[in-house]
């Protein structure tokens, strides 16, 4: 059994890496593949107009509320870093960040909904995604779709550096020091986008014996992480089940002998949070470093003790969400619990003058093709 | 046991003892010489190993003095430790990693006088957790300290020591070392074959099993999890045989180290768990050519063993061949040696004691032939007097019917002359009979080898002829109890009329004045032979004389010849039958004799 950040093996349909991608919303997708990675397909199906609070600090066009940053000039080309993994082959699942900006400018264009949730026309897209090698994928709008040529680079901070160094059209990054790095330059413009992710740590067999007040939780977000974080604040959608069938366990669990908190290696912020909660839970709880396949496999199984992962801030359809969340854990029922620690967000560094961003339902940008 | 096999038993124990002793001595003496040999070698390299760690405890010492002194001059560092900046405190929080890649270390703790940890390297998030006790052992500690430091994964086994350094009047201990892992080890081990082990005291069970639980401990078997956590190197691990490997356990399992073909050394270092205490390095040095050397040794043991045996045995056999034929030869013939056959030669003409024992043998079996000879002579004279009295008691006993029925027909015609014939006419079957029996008797007399015939023979007739022809006087009477229909042998009936004559004959005999019963009877017995019972009321026999009562002359009577019951003995002997005697003194005699039917039964 996959996990929640795991394209379905059935989806026979998903292209070789180096190949060209056509639009991802005709991909193929499996009904179970979507039901276990619920995650990222909560973010996908946002039905509620969620928009977090970080345009509020955003320069705003006075006549679009969700514009991030206008351009004047139509540019043919751009270029773009995001710091965060981006492999095609989990196309149309994102497992990171990264994988979810890109692939959302693969998505049709019609079914996009800016951060009031209204449909967004002028966004860029869709693209044909087209994976050249060394971290660089090609996008280009398909026929009759509007927006410049794409040129993202997967990077890590290092080398993000050097593309900020070199003039990159818009920075994506989780990292603060190097969004303030990016920021020093004179002709960028950089600012916080919305709260979208929530980590949580959900133990299958009852609560652990941590502090879960307000100031431990901002000391994660202050010390733990290195990421742009706040201590989590609610409501969250999946602790309200008001009007949706109440979710049962389906797996019962048997009981385990290690203390390990896992969490999906390629994430930072988890690893953090993990290791944070074994220094103050004690000599016997360990933190537990599992490759994405193998976290997926020990989250849907129940084998570790605790598990630290990221839920998306808003929702579509919340009753939905559960449901999706349920049938991806089958195991969440009257012992389980899920703690929100933390409330992350990402930064966006743009080149003032190339491109129009518009915020989208849920706290992320898009590319507006032609701002009026 | 034969003397072949004791003699063969004798060889073996002869040749295999002297040789499996002389093989295990050298065996022991190469093993323990070259065992010597490596054991210098081993403890040579575990002291370069001692002076390796004192060296790495040096080297550890040097890097935190010149961490401590950079933190004197490090303005960040004071802003966020001493002055409480929160915009500082990321860079507090990443120091001890950072200085860890700067300086080459693998555990790096940073912590304020009260031991609250305010940078970790190896486990940045462990911040704020308080661990006085850690810097103040270490301090006592002259040297490096092995340690049991806690990462996220879990705890790995590090060299450590501790520094400290004051910032604006505030005290911060460093506490950095080196992971000890397979890596760490590889540098002792400097040949091949040398497994090199630390070994740690017993420890707390939540701490062996937070080992149990480590990462280290879960990698062989989940390649899923994340090899480049802290602690993930440095945790302790199991390598293979042929390098060196670190494996924490009980030290109450450390000396299998020290199997037979190893050479061990062990290199004591401070251990800090609960308290301060002491581990070893353990250097194992397996010696390959020590089990080439045995295999050798072995074989050729085996190969010498297998002649000496196939020697043995073919000296032994050859000699117990030389030895016990002879003898067996000379038993077979001393089994069979037969007085009137030839004399015994075997092996006579030796020159040993074999020979020695022939010839004697030869010897006693002249002398015995000699004797034999003598006995044979004595024999047939005494056989010749035995014939004579013999025939004396047989014609006396025929004639002593006749004699009776004369002086009974003398009286008659004294007393009675008008009954003279009738009274003859009634003896006269008793005159016939008397005289056929002695006819006959000359007859087989005359024959000198009496043969016995064969025919039916009616034991009632016999009997009841006896009884009618036995002479009494007094009140004695002569009884008989006959069984019908008439009991029939298969003998001659001059022999049985013998046998029977004989018995009551002396019964009467046995009788005194007074009188008594002489009773036959005749039946058949169980087993279908025909049964003839001569009892008496007389005085009966001693256990003595009971013994002897059918030897040749054994009698108790004045005038008796000794020979009836032996007579009767050999007569009945003849017949294929049996006779038996019951009598004890006062008692009475029962003579029984059984001869075969003529008929089944």
């Amino acid at each position: 059994m996959s996990q929640p950040y795991e394209r379905s093996s059935r989806s026979s349909s998903v292209r070789a890496p180096a190949a060209d991608v056509p639009g991802i919303g005709s991909l193929r997708v499996t009904p179970r593949g979507v039901l276990r990675s619920f995650v990222i397909v909560a973010f996908a199906t946002l039905l509620t107009t969620a928009c977090g609070g970080s345009h509020r600090s955003a320069p705003l066009a006075a006549s679009d509320a969700c514009l991030v940053t206008a351009s004047s000039a139509a540019v043919d080309s751009a270029s773009i870093v995001v710091t965060s993994p981006v492999n095609v082959q989990n196309a149309p699942r994102p497992t990171t960040w990264g994988e979810r900006f890109v692939f959302d400018l693969a998505n049709d264009t019609a079914a996009r909904l800016d951060c009031r949730g209204r449909p967004t026309p002028d966004v860029a897209g869709p693209y044909r995604i087209r994976d050249v090698g060394h971290a660089t994928l090609l996008l280009e709008p398909l026929a009759g779709a509007r927006g410049p040529r794409l040129t993202i680079h997967s990077a890590s901070e290092a080398n993000a550096r050097d593309f900020v160094d070199a003039g990159v059209d818009l920075l994506l990054t989780d990292s603060p020091t190097l969004a303030a790095y990016a920021g020093t330059r004179d002709d960028v413009t950089s600012l916080p986008l919305g709260w979208d992710r929530t980590w949580v740590i959900v133990t299958p067999r009852g609560s652990l014996a941590i502090d879960t007040s307000r100031a431990f939780r901002a000391g994660l977000a202050r010390d733990a992480v290195r990421a742009d974080a706040r201590a989590a604040e609610g409501p969250y959608w999946w602790a309200d089940t008001t009007g949706c069938a109440t979710p049962t366990a389906r797996t019962a669990l048997a009981p385990v002998g290690t203390q390990g908190v896992a969490y999906s290696r390629d994430d930072a912020v988890a690893r953090a949070l993990a290791e944070r909660l074994v220094a103050v839970l004690g000599d016997r709880t360990t933190a537990v470093g599992l490759a994405p396949n193998a976290f997926a496999s020990a989250l849907t199984s129940g084998s570790e003790h605790a598990y630290v992962l990221p839920l998306p801030r808003a929702t579509r359809d919340r009753c939905r969400g559960i449901a999706e969340l349920v049938g991806n854990i089958t195991w969440l029922g009257v012992q389980s619990a899920i703690v929100p620690l933390i409330d992350t967000r990402l930064r966006a560094v743009v080149r003032r003058g190339r491109l129009a961003l518009r915020f989208t339902w849920d706290s992320s940008v898009a590319i507006v093709a032609a701002h009026p | 046991m034969t003397f072949r096999s004791r003699l063969l038993i004798a060889f073996a124990l002869a040749t295999i003892v002297p040789l499996a002793m002389l093989g295990v001595g050298v065996r022991r003496q190469l093993t323990a010489r070259l065992v010597a040999q490596h054991q210098q070698r081993v403890e040579g390299m575990a002291r370069v190993a001692a002076q390796d760690v004192d060296r790495e405890s040096a080297s550890i010492a040097s890097r935190l003095s010149t961490l401590a002194s950079a933190l004197r001059t490090d303005d960040r560092f004071r802003l966020a430790a001493v002055r409480g900046d929160a915009g500082e405190r990321a860079y507090l929080l990443d120091w001890a990693q950072q200085a860890m890649r700067t300086t080459g270390l693998d555990m790096l703790q940073l912590q304020d006088s009260a031991g609250r940890i305010v940078s970790s390297g190896h486990f940045r998030n462990e911040f704020d957790r308080l661990e006085p006790e850690l810097p103040r052992a270490l301090a006592l500690a002259k040297s490096a300290v092995l340690v049991r430091a806690r990462a996220p994964e879990g705890p790995f086994l590090a060299l450590v020591r501790v520094d400290s350094v004051s910032v604006a009047d505030r005290r911060f201990h460093l506490v950095g070392g080196i992971n000890v892992d397979s890596a760490f080890l590889q540098r002792f081990a400097r040949e091949e074959g040398l497994h090199v082990t630390v070994v740690i005291p017993s420890v707390a069970p939540a701490q062996r099993s937070a080992s149990r639980e480590g990462p280290a401990q879960r990698s062989a078997s989940d390649e899923g999890r994340d090899p480049q956590a802290p602690g993930r190197e440095t945790s302790p691990s199991v390598g293979t045989t042929r390098i060196p490997r670190l494996t924490a356990r009980d030290d109450t399992t450390a000396r299998d180290d020290s199997a037979a073909d190893n050479v061990v050394a062990e290199l004591p270092i401070p251990y800090l768990a609960d308290s301060l205490t002491t581990a070893r390095l353990v250097m194992s040095y397996g010696i390959p050519e020590l089990a080439t050397l045995r295999r050798d040794v072995d074989q050729w043991f085996v190969a010498a063993l297998g002649v000496v045996i196939a020697a043995g045995l073919a000296l032994a056999i050859w000699l117990s061949r030389r030895l016990s034929e002879p003898l067996a030869t000379l038993t077979h013939a001393a089994s069979t040696i037969d007085l009137e056959g030839p004399e015994l030669s075997v092996a006579a003409s030796r020159d040993d004691e074999i020979g020695t024992l022939a010839r004697r043998l030869g010897s006693m079996s002249t002398r015995l032939r000699a004797s034999a000879a003598r006995l044979r002579q004595a024999e047939r004279r005494a056989t010749v007097g035995d014939m004579a009295r013999q025939v004396n008691h047989d014609i006396k006993n025929g004639l002593i019917p006749i004699r009776n029925v004369l002086r009974h027909l003398v009286q008659v015609q004294e007393q009675q002359p008008q009954d003279l014939a009738t009274v003859f006419a009634e003896r006269r079957s008793t005159l016939e009979s008397s005289v056929g029996y002695l006819d006959t008797l000359a007859r087989n007399y005359a024959r000198l080898t009496p043969s016995v015939e064969r025919r039916a023979v009616d034991v009632n007739a016999i009997v009841a002829e006896v009884a009618t022809s036995i002479a009494v006087v007094g009140t004695i009477k002569v009884k008989t109890r006959l069984a019908e229909p008439a009991p029939r042998t298969l003998g001659d009936p001059v022999v049985v009329r013998r046998i029977v004559d004989n018995l009551v004959r002396n019964a009467v005999e046995s009788l005194d004045v007074r009188g008594g019963d002489v009773t036959i009877s005749t039946s058949r017995a169980q087993n279908g032979a025909v049964r003839i019972v001569v009892a008496d009321t007389g005085r009966g026999m001693s256990q003595e004389e009971l013994a002897h009562a059918f030897d040749d002359f054994f009698t108790t009577k004045p005038d008796g010849t000794g020979l009836g019951l032996s007579v009767v003995r050999r007569l009945t002997t003849d017949l294929d039958g049996s006779v038996r005697v019951e009598s004890a003194p006062g008692r009475g005699t029962a003579f029984t004799i059984e001869l075969p039917s003529c008929t089944p039964s």
